[in-house]
C-alpha cells in the first residue's frame, strides 16, 4: 500500500514536469497550429545548456535557469523567424517534418559537442531526501515541482491578465479574426514560440536532474509529450496539466502493481480509451476546419 | 536504438555509384589466400554515432593498437595490416550493408566484430554467407549462438549469460550463518543484462537464496528511482541488478537517497567503468560493490602488462580509465594472429577451421570456442575496494578476500 | 495520330523501358552490394506508393506506418516460426499472410484514429506505433521480446541472396502502384480526393467518408505490411526498435511530400532521390 502511495505521489511531482514541458508544446500549437516535433530535443537542449553551465562554472542547475531560459527564448524566436513562419499551405505535415528536422539538427549538434554517454544534472539535493508516509522524498522533486508551480502560474497570468494575453488567445482561437481587428500575428506567433522554448529549458532542467539524459532522449520525451497534448486537447493547457499528472500517476501506479514494462503502455492505452470515448480530447473543441 | 540521417546522404552516394559501376564487376573470393607479403584490409563496422558510439569508439582504439602491434613485429603472417572502419550508426540495417559493402566492394580479407549482440547477430548471417570468419568482441547474448553459425567467435573469457556464476558460486560458498537468505533482482529488458540476471536466479534459489522481488524494466527507462523504490521495499539481503552505465549509477543515487544499504551488491555493467564509474557515483559510494569482469588493468595474463602501458601512452589516461571494450577488441587480433600462425594461412576457411580448435592467449587470459563460437571460460568477479577494482572470486583469480558485508553508503 | 494519343504512348513506352531497366537490374548488376541498394529502392518506392494512397489521397498524414511495417515483418517471422516453413522460396508464398494480419491490425488501429482529424490523427498514429513497439518488446514469449526475432536463414551463397529479394520488392512496388493507379481513376479515388478537400462537404455531398477513409487506411496499411514482411525475411533478424522504427515512418512522408503529395508517380520519384538505407 505504501507502494502505491509513494507512486501517486511520484506521479504527481513528476506529473508537473511534464505539464510545464507540455505546457509549452500545446501553447506552440494552439497559435500556430503546427505540431512541434521538436519540443523534445528543445528540452534536451535546455538540459546541456544548463549542464555545460554546471560543468565549466559550477552554476547550480536551479540557478543557471536565469541565463538559459531568456537564451532559450531567443533561439525559439529565431527559429520561428527562420523556419516556421515561410510554412504556408499545409502547415500540419510540413510543420512536422521541418520540427524533425530540427530535432536531428539539435541531436546532431549535441552528440558532437557531449558525445553520445547519458549524463545527469548533479546538485546536492539530489541524493539528500526527506521521510514522509514511511518512504523518503529526494529534494529535487519537491524543487522541481515547486519550479513548475511558478512558471505554469507565469504563464497563466501572462495570458489571462496582460494585453498581451488576449492577443495570444484571440489569436489562438481565430487566427483571421485577429489579424483583422490588428492583433500582429507574426509577432505573437514569435514570441509565444519564443515562450514554449524557454518553458523547455526549465523542463529540460528538471527533466536532467531525475533522468539520466543524452542527445538521443527526446524521441522518448516527444512520443509522450504529444500524447500527453491530444489527451488534453490540443491547444488546451488547463487540459496538458491535468493529463500530464494524470498520465503519469498511472504510468507510476502501473509500475508498482503490474510491471515496469507495462507501464508506458498504459500510458499510451488512456489515450486510447480517451479517444474513443471522447476523440476531441478533455479539453479540446471539435476540429471543424478542413486538414 | 536511434538512426541516423547520414543514411540519405549514403543512399544517394550508393545510388550514383550503382549507375556508375553498371559494368562487370567480379565478386570476391574468399577461400582464397593473399599472395605472401601483400597488405591487406580487415574490415569493421563501428557504431561511432548513435546509441553504442562510446563503445564504438572504445573497439576502435583496441583494434588500432593491436593493429599497430602486429605490424610493428611484421604483421599478420607476414601481411601488413590496414583497418577500415565503417559507421554502423548503432543500427541492425545499417551494419548489414557495411559487411556486405566491405566483403563484396572493399574486398577486405578479413572481418572482425562490431559493438553488441543486437549488432552482432544480423551481421554475423552476412559474413558466414561470404564464407569469412567472423571474429567478435562484444556479441555474447544466447541469441548469438542459437543461430547456428559455425564461422563466428565470441571473443571474451565466457559467454555472457554465465557472467554472474562466478558471483553466485561466492555468495553459496559463504558460511550458512553468513549467508544471505534473500536476494532482489531487478534487470533492464536487454539481451544483454536479462539472461545474466535470470541465471543468477536460478543458480541462487537452487541454492536456496529466497526471492522477493524480481523486476524487469524497459531499456528506455530514464528515471529510475520507482524502480530502485521497489527493490528497497523488498529490503533483501543481496541485490542483484542487471544494469548498464547510465542505470547502474543512477540505482547506486537513489539506495542512498533512501538509506538502503544491502549486504552485497553486484551490477552487470557500469562498476566496470573505472574511474567514470567513481566519478558518477561518488568514490566514497563505490566501496564494495560487485561487477563481472573478464578483464581488469592488473590482471597477470600474457601481454597484458604491455597491452597497459601501450595503451596509455597511445591514448593517454590511468589504467583505470581504460574501458573495457579496448581489451576485448585487442584479443580479437591476438586469436586471430595466434590462428593464422596455426593454419599456416590467412584464408578465412582455415581460420574458421583453426579458431575451433585448440586454446588461445589472449590478454584475457587463455579462452578456446565450441562448435557455435561460444567460449569455454568462466569470468571474474570483481569488486571496488578503496577506489580500485579488484577480483575477488574465484580464489585463483583473486588478490583480495570479498569485502562482506558491504559497508554503508556515504550518504 | 492525335496528340494525347502520342502523350499516351510515350507515356507507355516509358512506363516500358522503366520496367525493363527495373527487372534487367541484377542481370547486369552482379555487385551484391549494389543489388542491396536496388532492393531498398524497391522496398521504399512500394513504401512511399502505397503510404500515398492514405497519406496523399486523403490528405490524413499517418507517421506511424512504421508500426504496420514491423508488426508485418513480426507476423511473417511467427506464421513461418509456427508453420514451420524450410528457408528458401517458399516462404514468399506466405507473404500475403503477413498481409492480411497487417489489415486485421489496421481495421482496430484506423477504427479508433479516424475518429480525430488533422493534427490530432497525426499524433494519434504516433502513439499507435509506440503501442505496437511496446507489444513487440513487452510480450516476450511471442516476440522474443528483446532478444529479437530470427527468421529461417535461406542458404543461397552471398552472391545471389540479394537478387530474390529485390525481385519480391519490385513486385510489392509494381502492386502497390497498380492499386495506386486504379483507385485514382475510380469513383472511390474521387471520393478519397474529396475528402482531402473538404471532409465536411464531401459528407453533405454523400461521400461516405469514414468508410473510404478506413478503406484507404487498411489497404495502405497491408501493403506496407506484406513489404515489412519481406523485409524481416531479408535481414533474418528483427528487433521491436529498428522494425518498428519512427525514421522509417518519417522518410515516407517526406519521400511523398518530395515527389508530389497525391499524385501517382510522385512517391516514386521521392524514393528514387531519397532512398534512405
Amino acid at each position: 500500500m505504501t507502494l502505491i502511495l509513494e507512486a501517486v505521489v511520484f506521479g504527481i511531482l513528476t506529473g508537473g514536469v511534464y505539464a510545464l514541458m507540455a505546457s509549452g508544446l500545446t501553447l506552440i500549437f494552439g497559435v500556430m497550429r503546427i505540431i512541434n516535433v521538436g519540443h523534445g530535443a528543445l528540452v534536451i537542449l535546455g538540459a546541456y545548456l544548463s549542464f555545460a553551465l554546471l560543468r565549466s562554472a559550477n552554476i547550480d542547475p536551479f540557478v543557471s535557469l536565469v541565463i538559459t531560459m531568456p537564451a532559450m527564448f531567443l533561439i525559439g524566436v529565431v527559429l520561428q523567424v527562420i523556419f516556421i513562419r515561410p510554412l504556408k499551405d499545409d502547415r500540419e505535415a510540413l510543420s512536422v517534418l521541418v520540427t524533425y528536422a530540427i530535432a536531428l539538427g539539435i541531436e546532431g549538434l549535441l552528440g558532437y559537442l557531449f558525445t553520445n554517454n547519458f549524463v545527469q544534472l548533479n546538485a546536492w539535493y539530489e541524493t539528500a531526501s526527506f521521510a514522509v508516509f514511511g518512504f523518503h522524498i529526494a529534494y529535487v522533486y519537491l524543487f522541481g515541482f515547486g519550479l513548475c508551480l511558478a512558471v505554469l502560474g507565469a504563464i497563466f497570468v501572462l495570458l489571462y491578465r496582460t494585453t498581451f494575453g488576449s492577443a495570444v488567445r484571440a489569436t489562438m482561437l481565430n487566427r483571421t479574426a485577429a489579424q483583422l481587428v490588428g492583433v500582429n500575428v507574426d509577432r505573437v506567433s514569435a514570441i509565444a514560440f519564443g515562450i514554449g522554448v524557454s518553458t523547455a529549458a526549465a523542463g529540460g532542467v528538471i527533466f536532467g536532474m531525475t533522468n539520466a539524459f543524452n542527445p538521443g532522449s527526446h524521441y522518448d520525451l516527444i512520443s509522450r509529450l504529444l500524447t500527453i497534448i491530444v489527451l488534453g486537447g490540443l491547444g488546451s493547457l488547463r487540459g496538458a496539466v491535468i493529463a500530464a499528472v494524470a498520465m503519469l500517476i498511472i504510468e507510476d501506479v502501473t509500475a508498482v502493481v503490474i510491471s515496469p514494462v507495462w507501464a508506458s503502455f498504459a500510458f499510451f492505452l488512456l489515450l486510447v480509451i480517451v479517444l474513443v470515448v471522447r476523440p476531441q480530447g478533455l479539453y479540446g473543441i471539435r476540429v471543424r476546419e478542413r486538414i | 536504438m536511434r538512426k541516423p540521417v547520414s543514411l540519405a546522404v549514403t543512399g544517394i552516394v550508393s545510388l550514383g555509384a550503382l549507375s556508375l559501376a553498371a559494368c562487370g564487376s567480379s565478386s570476391p573470393s574468399s577461400s582464397g589466400s593473399p599472395q605472401a607479403g601483400t597488405p591487406i584490409t580487415i574490415g569493421v563496422s563501428v557504431s561511432l554515432t548513435g546509441d553504442f558510439s562510446g563503445d564504438g569508439k572504445a573497439l576502435v582504439q583496441g583494434y588500432d593498437l593491436w593493429a599497430q602491434d602486429e605490424n610493428a613485429k611484421g604483421g599478420l603472417l607476414g601481411h601488413h595490416v590496414t583497418m577500415k572502419y565503417v559507421d554502423d550508426a548503432s543500427s541492425t540495417t545499417q551494419v548489414v550493408t557495411n559487411y556486405q559493402n566491405l566483403i563484396t566492394q572493399d574486398k577486405v580479407a578479413l572481418v572482425f566484430g562490431p559493438f553488441s549482440s543486437l549488432l552482432t547477430i544480423p551481421a554475423s548471417t552476412v559474413t558466414d554467407r561470404f564464407g569469412y570468419a567472423f571474429p567478435e568482441p562484444a556479441g555474447g547474448g544466447p541469441s548469438v549462438f542459437n543461430r547456428g553459425i559455425h564461422s563466428l567467435f565470441f571473443v571474451q573469457p565466457a559467454p555472457v549469460e554465465d557472467n554472474l556464476v562466478s558471483f553466485t558460486q561466492w555468495v553459496l560458498s559463504l558460511p550458512a550463518a553468513q549467508r544471505p537468505a534473500t536476494a532482489a533482482y531487478s534487470t533492464e529488458d536487454d539481451p544483454f543484462t536479462q539472461p545474466q540476471v535470470d541465471k543468477a536466479r536460478a543458480l541462487l534459489e537452487a541454492g536456496g537464496v529466497r526471492t522477493v522481488s524480481y523486476k524487469v524494466y524497459p531499456a528506455e527507462t530514464t528515471d529510475f528511482t520507482p524502480l530502485a523504490q521497489q527493490v528497497i521495499s523488498a529490503n533483501a539481503d543481496v541485490v542483484i541488478l542487471g544494469t548498464q552505465e547510465p542505470d547502474a549509477v543512477a540505482f547506486i543515487k537513489a539506495f542512498q537517497q533512501q538509506h538502503y544499504n544491502p549486504k552485497a551488491l553486484v551490477e552487470t555493467a557500469g562498476p566496470d567503468q573505472g574511474s567514470d564509474f567513481a566519478t558518477k557515483v561518488g568514490t566514497a559510494n563505490t566501496e564494495g560493490v560487485m561487477v563481472p569482469a573478464g578483464w581488469w588493468s592488473s590482471a597477470k595474463t600474457p601481454f597484458n602488462a604491455t597491452f597497459v602501458s601501450e595503451f596509455i601512452a597511445k591514448y593517454g589516461g590511468t589504467p583505470g580509465d581504460i574501458p573495457s571494450d579496448a581489451p576485448e577488441a585487442y584479443s580479437v587480433g591476438e586469436v586471430v594472429d595466434q590462428a593464422a600462425q596455426k593454419a599456416h594461412s590467412i584464408a578465412n576457411s582455415a581460420l574458421i577451421a583453426a579458431l575451433h580448435s585448440g586454446t588461445f592467449q589472449t590478454v584475457q587470459g587463455p579462452m578456446a570456442f565450441d562448435s557455435l563460437g561460444r567460449p569455454n571460460g568462466a569470468s571474474f568477479l570483481v569488486q571496488w575496494q578503496n577506489g580500485l577494482t579488484v577480483p575477488v572470486y574465484p580464489p585463483s583469480a583473486a588478490v583480495a578476500q570479498p569485502e562482506y558485508p558491504k559497508p554503508a553508503f556515504s550518504g | 495520330m492525335s496528340s494525347p494519343a502520342r502523350v499516351r504512348a510515350v507515356k507507355l513506352g516509358a512506363l516500358l523501358i522503366v520496367a525493363v531497366v527495373a527487372l534487367l537490374v541484377p542481370v547486369f548488376e552482379t555487385d551484391p552490394a549494389t543489388v542491396n541498394v536496388a532492393v531498398f529502392t524497391a522496398m521504399y518506392v512500394g513504401l512511399a506508393t502505397a503510404w500515398n494512397i492514405m497519406g496523399g489521397y486523403t490528405g490524413y498524414v499517418s507517421l506511424g506506418h512504421a508500426a504496420f511495417f514491423g508488426f508485418g515483418a513480426y507476423a511473417f517471422g511467427l506464421v513461418l516460426a509456427h508453420l514451420g516453413i524450410q528457408a528458401g522460396y517458399e516462404p514468399f508464398l506466405f507473404v500475403p499472410i503477413a498481409g492480411a494480419l497487417t489489415v486485421v491490425l489496421a481495421l482496430l488501429i484506423g477504427w479508433i484514429a479516424l475518429r480525430t482529424r488533422a493534427a490530432t490523427f497525426v499524433i494519434v498514429t504516433i502513439a499507435m506505433m509506440f503501442m505496437i513497439q511496446l507489444l513487440a518488446e513487452n510480450l516476450v514469449g511471442l516476440t522474443g521480446g528483446g532478444s529479437g526475432l530470427s527468421f529461417p536463414v535461406p542458404p543461397w551463397s552471398g552472391d545471389f541472396f540479394d537478387t530474390p529479394f529485390y525481385y519480391a520488392m519490385l513486385l510489392m512496388a509494381a502492386i502497390s502502384l497498380a492499386i495506386s493507379w486504379w483507385i485514382r481513376r475510380s469513383k472511390f479515388g474521387l471520393g478519397l480526393l474529396a475528402i482531402r478537400d473538404d471532409e465536411d462537404k464531401a459528407l453533405a455531398v454523400g461521400v461516405p467518408a469514414h468508410t473510404y477513409k478506413l478503406t484507404a487506411f487498411v489497404i495502405s496499411a497491408g501493403l506496407v505490411g506484406m513489404i515489412g514482411a519481406i523485409y524481416g525475411y531479408y535481414v533474418t533478424y528483427i528487433y521491436p526498435q529498428y522494425a518498428i522504427d519512427p525514421l522509417v515512418g518519417i522518410s515516407l512522408v517526406l519521400m511523398v511530400f518530395l515527389g508530389g503529395l497525391g499524385t501517382l508517380w510522385g512517391p516514386v520519384l521521392g524514393a528514387v532521390i531519397l532512398e534512405p538505407a
